[in-house]
């Protein structure tokens, strides 16, 4: 089920009824987070709930075991590793399998070997890189004695499949959120008009912003060899509102959704396209993927703390695999090592740690050294997405070469300028709010403690939903 | 919690009442679905020459070349039920009428053997079209093809996928986007580079066998249409319209048979109806296609100068 879908609009107020005024144990209510995030998901296909199921059913199993062997570590290991393999093994058989048999195959083909690969021609479950990620979060941290096993399979259930971020984040850790539901939950009034205005914002960034840069970016992009360059860096800015806005738009839409049931997730998005160095950029920028890396596998390779090359090589390491946790596609690996270059080369400078305050706090514009290092930060960016974008990485080559080598400039070949505009203006309004959580959230104080004010405001944004909505276009990070 | 519900419902009536607002004054802003039925109900005595069909006819003919009384009511995407329903309501009201157009398109005949064709390039996506289209022939042409369930399509808010708001900010004829007798120009002025490989046919496996029931159907609604003008003593003519070079080498040559077999077979049960195939009309040259089987606005002013020559005249 689609967040931008009739059938959400109706779903979601019924789930929110029976969890307040009918399921109003907390364990019953839990039961209900599994129920209606199964119908949730099975709405897009019923058969991968036993998938889900399986994950969370493993994970649950080695929860136990690693408290039935409390004490003892090299069994604890063993489950922990075991837990780890098969949740990987599922992913990697959905999806890498294909991608890896078709580049053995070329490699073996280039020695001049022939095999005889199988490859399957399997439907990529929606959203299984972030529940296995989600599933893997529990077993590392019960290991790690961060938190006890659960012995609760119903609010385990719940943690993996809460249908807010099942399918595209944010990665909640169990230290998160698994202990939100083993408490009782109490309706908050404040939290939960603050989750519906944070829905709201999210779904105009989604709607407005994503949807019409997709139309154009999707209509053009393949015609990379005929345009201008301007055109060119238009589009790639126009596919970095589109992704930033569908992405951060869901993450809204999924934070502010649970937090109408009570819950609290993580943030996931802080201003990125306002970073003033690549390194802050990525504490901005899926925050709960950048850190889930950060904690699991660049900490336990030595992290910061050793010496330099390791540093780099952990990097490499850390942005490699987050590439491929992309997709199956070597445009994924390369643009996750290009901003492994990028990191490194800040690494270097020694300058990765710096920016971790909001930029021009206290100041309505930034200063010029502010503005020089926010646009090449972009910049850089562009240039990442345009390879994240490509459907294979000669066309990514193509599509930056075409943008120096063809014709600069072509007034009537400038397509989705209109768009450019429409994202400028709210990146415009993420910056008047860049000190809050999200843009929409407003003051208790001035013309907003007024209803008639606060009504209007709504009122208003739908009409410009309901007025600039592009086609429907589902959630860039589905695929993932 | 108590506040939060009143809260919420005070809001969504807001809403509700805001949008039962925009869908009532949208009904009074122009379209190209309400001005193509009251010009056809204005005109109705004076019409001569009635153009049904889709994008094919209504991008491809422009009848203010044809003389007087020619009217283009095709329409994008349009199904023959429509055209079907469309005919029923007006041919028989329309004293003048001396033919109706509509065009025999090689992607009818299908019939479920179809395969993507990987040479095409996909360019506009056209989610959820089919609902929008039942939304705009509910609300603005009368026309129910889902029986009264149909009436539920009528809200534009929950069923279109057009750009509806934008009607309240373009001017009329903008917002109406044909010309006063329903022609659509598609410019060749902005014809996309690989216009060549965009609009391109279906692969066909015909060693697959066709789907009998929307065989039928397809036969059933020519059928209808033929027997209602010959009720009313007009020509039935049956277009193939042009198609660029690209399009024409992806056809698969026992299609054709089969059109001309269906052809036949109306012919023998109705006389009145007439078949004209401009499919690979060698005077249409690359300027005069938008893509692989639109013509440009070029193109369609020679269609159009043809037809009154060699079919109208005739």
């Amino acid at each position: 089920m689609l967040f931008n879908s009739l059938e959400f609009l109706l779903f979601l107020p019924i789930v929110f009824i029976l969890y307040w005024f009918v399921f109003r144990e907390r364990k019953w209510q839990n039961l209900l987070v599994v129920v209606a995030s199964y119908v949730f998901y099975g709405w897009w296909d019923w058969r991968f709930l036993l998938l889900i199921a399986l994950t969370s059913l493993c994970s649950f199993g080695s929860g136990l075991l690693l408290d039935y062997f409390k004490g003892q570590r090299r069994k604890q290991q063993a489950v922990s590793a075991a837990n780890i393999v098969l949740n990987l093994g599922i992913l990697c058989v959905f999806k890498y399998y294909n991608f890896f048999v078709e580049n053995l195959d070329a490699l073996f083909g280039m020695m001049g070997y022939h095999m005889d690969w199988v490859t399957m021609n399997v439907i990529l479950p929606v959203g299984i890189s972030f529940y296995t990620f989600q599933a893997l979060s529990y077993t590392i941290d019960v290991y790690q004695k961060k938190l006890p096993a659960t012995h609760d399979i119903v609010e385990f259930f719940a943690y993996i499949s809460f249908f807010p971020q099942l399918v595209a984040g944010p990665i909640e850790r169990a230290t998160n959120l698994l202990p939100q539901f083993q408490q009782k939950r109490q309706f908050d009034y404040a939290k939960a008009v603050d989750g519906l205005r944070q829905m709201l914002w999210g779904f105009l960034k989604k709607l407005v912003v994503a949807d019409n840069c997709a139309m154009v970016v999707n209509e053009h992009w393949n015609d990379y060899a005929d345009l201008p360059g301007l055109t060119l860096f238009l589009l790639g800015i126009l596919f970095s509102f589109q992704i930033y806005c569908d992405f951060s738009g869901y993450s809204d839409i999924a934070i502010g959704c649970a937090r109408l049931f009570g819950f609290n997730l993580m943030r996931n998005f802080n201003y990125p396209y306002f970073s003033r160095s690549i390194p802050e950029f990525w504490r901005r920028w899926h925050i709960s993927l950048t850190t889930w890396f950060r904690d699991y596998i660049y900490f336990p390779l030595g992290g910061s703390r050793c010496e330099k090359w390791k540093i780099i090589r952990n990097v490499f390491i850390v942005w490699g695999i987050s590439g491929l946790w992309h997709g199956a596609n070597w445009t994924f690996i390369c643009w996750g090592l290009f901003h492994a270059s990028l990191l490194a080369i800040y690494n270097i400078l020694g300058i990765n740690t710096k920016y971790k305050n909001v930029v021009a706090y206290g100041r309505l514009l930034p200063d010029f050294k502010e503005w020089f290092q926010m646009t090449l930060t972009f910049a850089l960016a562009v240039v990442g997405w345009i390879i994240f974008r490509a459907e294979t990485m000669t066309q990514a080559v193509d599509f930056l070469n075409s943008m120096v080598s063809n014709k600069f400039f072509d007034a009537s070949l400038l397509y989705g300028l209109n768009y450019f505009f429409v994202g400028l203006l709210l990146l415009f309004i993420e910056w008047l709010q860049r000190d809050k959580n999200y843009a929409l959230q407003l003051p208790a104080t001035g013309i907003f403690q007024y209803k008639a004010v606060r009504f209007s405001l709504y009122i208003i944004l739908y009409l410009v939903i309901i007025s600039f909505t592009g086609q429907s276009q589902t959630f860039i990070y589905f695929q993932f | 919690m108590k506040n939060f519900l009143k809260n919420i419902a005070l809001l969504a009536l807001l809403l509700l009442l805001v949008t039962a607002i925009v869908e009532c004054l949208l009904l009074y802003r122009p379209n190209s679905y309400s001005y193509k039925r009251d010009y056809v109900e204005k005109n109705i005595k004076e019409i001569k020459y009635l153009f049904l069909g889709n994008s094919h006819i209504e991008e491809g003919v422009n009848p203010s070349l044809l003389g007087d009384g020619a009217f283009n009511m095709a329409m994008v995407g349009r199904h023959m039920e429509y055209d079907v329903e469309l005919a029923k309501r007006y041919v028989p009201q329309m004293d003048s009428l001396k033919a109706v157009f509509i065009q025999l398109n090689y992607g009818f005949f299908y019939f479920g053997r179809e395969s993507d064709n990987p040479k095409e390039l996909k360019k506009k996506e056209n989610k959820g079209f089919n609902l929008t289209r039942k939304c705009m022939y509910s609300k603005y042409m009368g026309i129910h093809v889902d029986g009264l369930i149909g009436y539920l399509y009528n809200s534009e808010f929950l069923c279109s996928k057009q750009d509806f708001m934008s009607r309240f900010v373009k001017d009329s004829t903008e917002a109406i986007g044909c010309d006063s007798l329903g022609y659509v120009p598609l410019k060749l002025s902005k014809r996309v580079p690989q216009w060549k490989y965009m609009a391109l046919p279906k692969l066909v496996d015909t060693s697959k066998k066709p789907n009998q029931k929307r065989q039928d159907l397809l036969y059933r609604q020519y059928s209808s249409i033929a027997q209602l003008t010959k009720e009313n003593n007009v020509r039935f003519i049956l277009l193939g319209t042009p198609f660029s070079k690209t399009y024409r080498q992806m056809m698969n040559p026992e299609v054709q048979t089969e059109i001309d077999a269906f052809v036949s077979r109306l012919q023998k049960d109705f006389p009145n109806v007439e078949y004209y195939n401009y499919n690979g009309d060698e005077r249409f040259g690359e300027n005069d296609f938008c893509d692989a089987s639109h013509l440009s606005d070029v193109g369609a002013a020679k269609f159009s100068r043809i037809l009154r020559d060699e079919v109208l005249n005739r």
